[in-house]
């Protein structure tokens, strides 16, 4: 498999568009399947130019819709290809009937998601409803907050998921706009680290002639068990690798992350604020002027919700006293009325001795920014409920209410 | 429950589900007015077509071709009757510059409009009444000396302006060229008749007979009447300057056609006839000797060849088709004879510069060629005859002395038609006599009511340029042609040469009208325009709107309009016409919220049967 | 602590580089001096569509951009007018502090224009700069099929043309930091292609003040 042109590393200001891309280019994929879909379009039409002149030797497949373009990404997956696709908002729930078969043949394809709200009507900025939506059928996902981590966790997400332990799919996710579309600086690495860093792929029973085996066959009921069982199997023994692979990257390249929880000035904290993805960049601004007022307010920010760390989750918020959960997601008539987070961090929290309350927020919805004053409501919010010792209600709306 | 105790605010209020009112044909979509999407405004200019510039009178021709496309006769009548009073007339004898100008004839063959005017004239003869009326008196008398074309044209428009008209003829029948210039095979004496008929059922008086000078002198003219009308014509023929020109046998051109013309004619040409000159007029000597019983005819010509000659070429064709010989670059140098011609002398000769308007250099010192003959005729132009003018208002050159409006100095008195245009450059038509008459009756009308006289300065905008229509939508068709007498039987009769258009072949030949650069209502526009933002207000010959609330200017309709009509005009020099959005992509905050108003009131309409 | 806003209004797929190149020019040059800065795209104009009005931001500030998420500059100092016919059609005026800059892209000159600008209050200086002819673009008003120098409705995801302002953008540039000063000349004079088109704008600018603000 010929290897892509041999690259110096160096800092370049690029979207989270085309941070997808490039990771894709450094890691050399053989094919990509696309359907535009607006925000992923970017990284589609990136990879396209790169595709077409020389600089990316791949096979790039336009699709008649984003079911047959999982549809393909199974097929090439399975004869032992590395593959790359994308989508957003509905797309990514027409591709749904491909989640389950791809994860459950354990093929490692790699998605790259821009969130984009869910129809109707039509709403470009992002909500991670489209890929929590998709959040049991059995791929790894997490979220990026800016160019840099995404176009890291792309390069992780390919290592962690076709490690012979895992070979398990991965939806890297991102927010639409705010970091697919806004250009921030990003240090690209030299090709010899990413060859260092991930080995070519190879699983252990492709589609070849020279050696045919037949996949995803019609079983009995009875078969089923053991089938749904090393699928969980291979989903937690992923958080060991997940473990490891992240230091790794972090002895190569030199940035470290936490695989699970970003923790920012958590120290002393009595509230903090749960979320996951871009919307932490506008709360670290909040939270220093909150803090510079003398309000002991942290951030606590997910980076993998899929396998959920159930024990860290745990670990980390029962040190504080009030939990805000900040839902950029759509979970309705879920157990709080509101999005999908709150369920989660209520079941990690269930065994603790220290239970902090949990409310949440839905903010940010419609790919509406949450500016500073938001998050100062929200942490009001909070306090109150801390001197009330209990909170108003499950799920505040935020700015909707007084 | 979470949503207890929310509260949406009112400019972000949305309509149920995000349903929004649909868009209208009238109001189009509320919410975007995307007329500030353009650069360029599409603006209905019309330009002149080069038809109507170049006739002699400017009718407005292609405004009657296209009420022929539709049918509608009577008003295409109306329409030439504005600017021109005998239609079936000119759609005999004109030639046309209308047809040289035409547009069509860069693309296949030019549209045959004096077919179509003579169709519609004799049409409007067929009426029992005419469509003109007389204007309202004002009390007010003019003579108009000259019942010929520019003479007539002027009574027609005074008469409609409300003056009292009287025309002072000197022949014995009115007409003037157009009985005694013109031969009945072009233009019959019942046709004229019927169009004099028709000045006098408009009130204007013919007295014939009456020779300024003569009847009548230059005073009572001052004294009579409050304005005067001078269309006095060239009659007295020019001389070839050869020896012998008084013997018997020689005629001149334009009497020996008046005579015959007016019936006074009393002579019986020879067998072998000459005509000398090249123009139209020799032309029509030419045929009208072959008519009157010679067997050999020859027109002699300085010209070195027929495409030197200043004759209309069609009529050229017609009469070598009729038998006529040429002669070429020859000129009479004296008539051989004793007391009676029996032959010519003819030396070679050439225009010493331009054809036609420069002195003749006769080649004395080359052998004479003898040309035997019984009769010839002299057809080299008129002059005036003005000893009852007098001289402070006369030219060098032997025509009346008008400023550019026309008028004799500071008096009432006012020239119009040949008398005027001899030598000024102009081509000596039938037609732009008649539109010199006109224009100096309004010149008059102007005087009379105490208006200035304001000389015509607006830049007229004609198109002659094909890259400015769009062609993709004229297939080539072929001209109609009209029908001719075969050329054997026409020597011996009288009768028209040649024969009219049908209601037919008339629309055939208007539906070739391009109707350069005016709108015509082809709704091409309306139907490429993809917004669709052009709307059919009133269809009379085309009125179109453009919705500039949502034109995007993407110049569809001004690239596809085949007549030119349509221009594109920069958006910045309107000062307005554009609604203003607040953003990019909303009118205006709280838009939403005004909808979900909207919306509510739907449910009271009642929803149709289907 | 000084923060500028800077919008640009273009019009889609035949002008979308030229909005581009303008913000990402002023600033990559502001980082070059130290000063942190952000470019971006409006999200929600569909730039897909020939001639639609889009825009394109950028910030420049001393200190740590906190609204880096926002859509939209709330309150612009600066506006560029790429296609001169703009200046009808919207409000770009709204939310602009006293003591702003319009700069258009017209052969017409700032006393004819301002009948068009809304609120002009607000405006210390109206400048027109006649981009398309110095540039010597073969961009005519009047054929469609000229237009568009990139013609890639791309996002700036991929481009034909790689290099920074190489046609209208050059002179417009060049009058913003010349009448502004939002960055310095000598920063941002080296990213510019069209480097005659550059030169020649500075000449050729016509700046109407209006209403100054007090220091």
């Amino acid at each position: 498999m010929p290897t892509a042109t041999e690259v110096k590393k160096r800092t370049v200001r690029i979207n989270g568009c085309v941070a997808a891309a490039q990771a894709a280019k450094y890691a050399d994929v053989d094919v990509i399947t696309a359907y535009p879909i607006r925000p992923y379009t970017a990284t589609m039409m990136a990879l396209a130019q790169m595709v077409a002149n020389g600089e990316l030797d791949a096979e790039y497949i336009v699709a008649d819709s984003e079911h047959s373009q999982l549809s393909i990404a199974h097929g090439a997956a399975s004869s032992g290809a590395r593959v790359f696709t994308g989508s957003s908002g509905v797309g990514v729930q027409f591709a749904y009937e491909l989640y389950s078969p791809i994860s459950g043949s354990r093929m490692p394809v790699q998605m790259m998601i821009a969130d984009r709200t869910l129809d109707p009507p039509g709403d470009f900025g992002s909500e991670h409803t489209d890929a929590l939506s998709t959040r049991d059928m059995g791929w790894l996902m997490g979220w990026s907050c800016d160019a840099q981590e995404a176009f890291d966790n792309h390069l992780m997400a390919y290592r962690i998921g076709e490690d012979p332990r895992v070979l398990l799919p991965q939806m890297v996710c991102q927010d639409g706009f705010f970091v697919s579309h806004i250009t921030s600086d990003v240090d690209l690495p030299d090709t010899g680290q990413v060859k260092e860093f991930l080995p070519p792929y190879k699983h252990p029973y492709p589609l070849d002639p020279r050696h045919p085996v037949s996949h995803g066959p019609q079983i009995m009921p009875e078969q089923g068990p053991p089938l749904q069982l090393e699928r969980a199997r291979a989903m937690e023994d992923s958080m060991a690798v997940i473990e490891q692979v992240h230091d790794e990257f972090a002895n190569i390249f030199g940035r470290r992350y936490d695989p699970w929880i970003e923790e920012f000035q958590t120290d002393g904290a009595d509230i903090v604020f749960f979320l996951q993805g871009a919307h932490a960049v506008t709360a670290r601004f909040a939270i220093q002027h909150m803090r510079d007022k003398g309000l002991k307010v942290g951030l606590v920010r997910l980076r993998t919700i899929r396998p959920y760390p159930t024990d860290r989750v745990k670990e980390v918020l029962s040190k504080f006293k009030v939990v805000g959960v900040v839902e950029t997601n759509m979970g309705l008539g879920s157990v709080s009325s509101g999005g999908v987070l709150y369920g989660e961090v209520c079941a990690a929290l269930y065994e603790s001795k220290q239970k902090p309350l949990v409310v949440s927020f839905m903010a940010g919805m419609g790919g509406e920014a949450i500016v500073l004053k938001e998050f100062y409501w929200m942490a009001q919010k909070m306090t109150d409920a801390q001197k009330q010792g209990k909170i108003e209600k499950r799920t505040h709306w935020v700015g909707f209410e007084e | 429950m979470s949503t207890k105790g929310t509260k949406i605010p009112e400019r972000l209020k949305i309509p149920f589900a995000g349903i929004t009112p649909a868009p209208t044909q009238e109001k189009g979509q509320d919410l975007f007015p995307t007329g500030n999407w353009r650069s360029i405004r599409p603006v209905y200019r019309d330009k002149l077509p080069p038809c109507n510039n170049a006739c002699g009178t400017n009718e407005k021709i292609q405004g009657y071709l296209d009420l022929v496309k539709r049918g509608k006769y009577l008003d295409a009548y109306a329409l030439i009757k504005e600017d021109m009073p005998f239609p079936s007339v000119t759609g005999r004898v004109c030639y046309h510059p209308c047809e040289q100008a035409c547009n069509r004839g860069k693309y296949d063959e030019a549209i045959s409009i004096r077919a179509v005017e003579r169709f519609l004239g004799d049409l409007g003869q067929a009426l029992a009444r005419d469509v003109v009326k007389p204007g309202t008196p004002n009390g007010k008398k003019v003579a108009v000396v000259g019942s010929g074309p520019a003479g007539h044209s002027a009574a027609y428009q005074l008469a409609r302006l409300g003056y009292k008209v009287t025309i002072l003829e000197k022949s014995p029948k009115a007409g003037g060229l157009n009985r005694g210039g013109i031969p009945d095979w072009v233009l019959p004496q019942d046709v004229l008749d019927r169009e004099i008929e028709r000045l006098v059922e408009i009130g204007v008086e013919i007295k014939t007979n009456v020779e300024v000078g003569k009847d009548i002198a230059w005073d009572d003219l001052k004294k009579n009447y409050d304005a005067c009308v001078l269309a006095v014509g060239l009659i007295d023929p020019n001389s070839a300057r050869a020896e012998g020109e008084n013997k018997d046998g020689v005629l001149y051109g334009l009497p020996f056609l008046r005579d015959i013309g007016m019936g006074t004619s009393k002579v019986k040409v020879g067998a072998r006839v000459a005509v000398i000159g090249g123009g139209n007029t020799a032309i029509d000597c030419a045929r009208e000797a072959l008519r009157q019983g010679a067997v050999e005819v020859t027109m002699i010509t300085v010209e070195a060849n027929p495409q030197e000659m200043p004759a209309v070429p069609e009529d050229l064709h017609d009469m070598t088709e009729e038998g006529v010989e040429l002669l070429h670059g020859r000129a009479m140098t004296a008539v051989l004879g004793n007391g009676r011609i029996e032959a010519l002398q003819l030396h070679p000769a050439r225009f010493s510069g331009a054809i036609n308007a420069s002195p003749i250099n006769i080649d004395k010192e080359a052998k004479p060629e003898r040309f035997a003959v019984d009769n010839v005729i002299i057809a080299v132009g008129q002059r005036a005859s003005l000893k009852w003018l007098p001289d402070e208002f006369k030219t060098e050159r032997g025509t009346i002395k008008i400023d550019r409006f026309g008028r004799l100095g500071d008096t009432n008195f006012f020239a119009a038609g040949d008398v005027v245009q001899l030598g000024s450059g102009q081509p000596l038509m039938v037609v732009n006599a008649v539109g010199d008459g006109k224009r100096v009756a309004f010149n008059l009308d102007k005087v009379m009511r105490g208006q200035p006289l304001e000389p015509r300065t607006v830049p007229v905008d004609v198109i002659f340029d094909l890259n400015r229509m769009n062609m993709t939508y004229f297939p080539h068709f072929p001209r109609v042609k009209q029908a001719l007498l075969p050329p054997v039987s026409r020597r011996k009769t009288q009768e028209e040469v040649i024969q009219p258009f049908s209601e037919e072949q008339a629309v055939e030949e208007a539906n070739r009208c391009f109707s350069c650069g005016t709108c015509n209502a082809c709704d091409n526009c309306y139907l490429v325009c993809p917004e669709p933002c052009i709307v059919r207000d009133v269809r009379s010959n085309g009125l179109y709107k453009i919705l500039v609330d949502y034109c995007k200017g993407c110049r569809v309709c001004i690239e596809e309009c085949p007549t030119g009509c349509l221009e594109g005009v920069p958006e910045l020099d309107f000062d307005s016409g554009v609604v203003r959005m607040d953003t990019a992509f909303a009118v205006s905050p709280g838009l939403h919220g005004r909808q979900a108003e909207e919306l509510k009131n739907l449910g009271d309409r009642a929803a149709k049967n289907i | 602590m000084s923060y500028t806003e800077l919008t640009v209004w273009t019009r889609g797929i035949i002008m979308d580089k030229e909005g581009r190149d303008i913000v990402n020019s002023i600033a990559a040059s502001a980082r070059l001096e130290g000063k942190h800065s952000q470019a971006m795209e409006n999200y929600v104009d569909n730039p897909d569509r020939t001639n639609c009005p889009t825009r394109k931001y950028c910030r420049v500030s001393d200190s740590v951009i906190e609204n880096e998420l926002t859509y939209e500059n709330e309150q612009p100092n600066i506006i560029v007018l790429v296609e001169g016919t703009m200046v009808k059609g919207w409000d770009y005026m709204r939310g602009m502090p006293p003591g702003g800059t319009l700069v258009i892209n017209t052969h017409y000159t700032p006393e004819y224009m301002i009948r068009f600008v809304p609120g002009p209050e607000r405006l210390a200086q109206l400048v027109c700069v006649d981009a398309a002819k110095i540039a010597d673009h073969k961009w005519l008003y009047y054929r469609l099929g000229e237009l568009g120098l990139d013609r890639l409705s791309t996002e700036g995801a991929a481009e034909r043309n790689k290099s920074i302002a190489p046609d209208i953008a050059a002179p417009l540039i060049a009058a913003v930091v010349k009448t502004t000063g939002i960055v310095k000349m000598e920063t941002i004079q080296p990213m510019i292609a069209n480097q005659h088109a550059f030169k020649l704008a500075l000449e050729e600018l016509h700046i109407m003040p209006l209403n100054p603000v007090a220091a």
